[in-house]
């Protein structure tokens, strides 16, 4: 199930002028990899996920997926029901809104949430929230996970455990993932391949999938794959 | 802490009490006649008269049975045509100076012409109550559909809803808190308007029994009868007040 996009526009109409945010973009999102987007901060990532989510029409240009693609959005912000509990905020997603109790305990303990199913989102810390909305988008069952910087609130540890979760899912449930993030080094961990979103194309594509995963973030091969990156980043500034 | 929260009943009695005390006090200093100020006592023994004569309990039925005629049937109407209204803005446009023209004519001051056009029967009383409740309900109906968050619709929509599970799942759990307390406000606005009409046009219902009072010089009376109708309201309100808070108890903040 890979998804290709090729010369994708895209233009916002802000005090009336238009602003082109993605002006021909091109990317193949290969089918069970995980592509890791990052960019200057406006450049366009969370637009990018929002037209594959099929919730912003874009201008001009092609998007070609399987016909039926499920997309799970977790959002830059974790947007739960304030009026559900966690299981219920879990469930949402599923079909027809119902799920059975004993898979969402399985994704309440996924993301590290156990004991905090009857919770509700204000009674839940920032990090929380956004591995419930984690958990919400695993429920849809997507073929493709489209993460938002799902992370940026979290604690160093908790976070290695998100990402040695994701790992997971992409290896025994085959699912892609397109993940936004701001950290380098996240993407170094995770990704099969790094994009560099700037003015509005895909400025640098970095492949990774010659590491193989799991990776040791600290070993001399991470270094020597580090400065391919840097390097890769640094060439379009 | 929460003990003491959770029971502002009984700090409520202690003023509550007082006030007797007070009332009781100022009876026995006999500044003004019993006529002007029946004392407490006068009052019970009055009660206690309307309630062996059953009157008491006629009046109490005949009015709750208006109330929850006409306040259903606001309901009905102001969930349905609020819910249209908030969903279309466009619609809301058209409707929106109708509305508050209407909404601030007081009731009661249509009463003449109901009861021109309804007769002094029963359906001249429940629509009054309909008129009195409708509009708050309607209004906050209106605000808590409209006033849905944008960014839930969207997870809705990311997650494949259909519109009619969206408004389910997502526009209606969301208005609830709004809902709820534009029914405790109508609620309240039929408790007085059905007094009102009552006095106006009844030969029954606790109102009837006030202005009964009045031609028979019965001041104990007529306030029995007010003591009856504001503690019916007051317990209207507590329960709906239950059911309000625990509702926004589940909170309203998704801290985002
Ligand atoms: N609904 C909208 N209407 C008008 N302009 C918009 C809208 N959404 C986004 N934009 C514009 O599009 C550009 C890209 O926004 P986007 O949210 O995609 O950035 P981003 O890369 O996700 O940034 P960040 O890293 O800060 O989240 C911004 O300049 C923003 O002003
Ligand atoms: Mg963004």
């Amino acid at each position: 199930m890979a998804i290709e996009l090729r010369d994708l526009h895209k233009s916002f109409l802000v005090s009336g002028r238009t602003r082109p945010v993605l002006r021909g973009l091109n990317l193949t999102l290969r089918e069970g990899e995980i592509t890791a987007v990052v960019g200057r901060s406006g450049c366009g990532k969370t637009t990018l996920l929002r037209i594959l989510a099929g919730l912003e029409p874009w201008d001009a240009g092609e998007i070609a997926a399987p016909a039926g693609v499920r997309m799970g959005m977790v959002f830059q912000e974790a947007r739960l029901m304030p009026w559900l509990n966690v299981r219920a905020n879990i469930a949402f997603s599923g079909r027809n809104g119902r799920m059975a109790p004993e898979r969402v305990q399985e994704l309440i303990t996924r993301v590290g949430l156990s004991g905090y199913g009857g919770a509700y989102p204000a009674q839940l810390s920032g990090g929380m929230r956004q591995r419930v909305s984690l958990a919400r988008a695993l429920a849809y069952e997507p073929d493709w996970l489209l993460m938002d910087e799902p992370f940026s609130a979290l604690d160093y540890f908790t976070r290695a455990d998100m990402q040695k979760e994701l790992l997971e899912i992409q290896r025994a449930e085959r699912r892609g993932i397109l993940l936004v993030t701001h950290n380098l080094d996240e993407a170094l961990f995770l990704a099969d391949q790094v994009v560099l979103l700037q003015d509005g194309r895909v400025a640098q594509a970095c492949d990774l999938r010659m590491w193989q995963k799991p990776r040791d973030p600290v070993s001399r091969e991470a270094a020597a794959w580090k400065r391919k990156l840097l390097d890769c980043m640094e060439e379009t500034r | 802490m929460s003990s003491r929260e959770n029971r502002p009943g009984v700090r409520g009695l202690v003023v509550l009490a007082v006030l007797l005390l007070l009332w009781w006090r100022v009876c026995r200093l006999e500044i003004w006649s019993a006529y002007l100020l029946p004392s407490p006592g006068r009052v019970a023994r009055a009660l206690a008269q309307l309630w062996t004569s059953g009157e008491l309990q006629d009046g109490v039925l005949t009015s709750l049975r208006r109330v929850g005629l006409g306040f259903l049937g606001a309901c009905c109407a102001a969930l349905i045509l609020g819910v249209l209204n908030g969903l279309m803005p466009r619609l809301a446009a058209w409707t929106r100076p109708v509305v508050h023209f209407v909404r601030n004519i007081p009731p009661l001051s249509l009463a003449p012409l109901l009861i021109l056009w309804c007769g002094i029967g029963e359906r001249a009383k429940v629509l009054l109550i309909f008129l009195a409740a409708f509009f708050p309900l309607f209004l906050n109906v209106e605000k808590g559909i409209s006033g849905c968050s944008p960014a839930l619709l969207e997870v809705g929509r990311a997650f494949g809803l259909s519109p009619w599970r969206r408004f389910w799942k997502i526009i209606l759990p969301s208005a609830l808190p709004d809902i709820l307390v534009g029914m405790q406000i109508a609620l309240g606005y039929s408790w007085r308007a059905i007094v009102g009409a009552e006095m106006v046009a009844a030969s029954s219902g606790l109102g009837h029994l006030i202005l009964d009072a009045q031609y028979m010089a019965r001041t104990d009376r007529v306030i029995a009868c007010i003591l009856v109708i504001g503690l019916l309201g007051y317990l209207c309100n507590r329960g709906f007040e239950g059911l309000v808070g625990r509702v926004l108890r589940r909170g309203t903040d998704d801290g985002d």
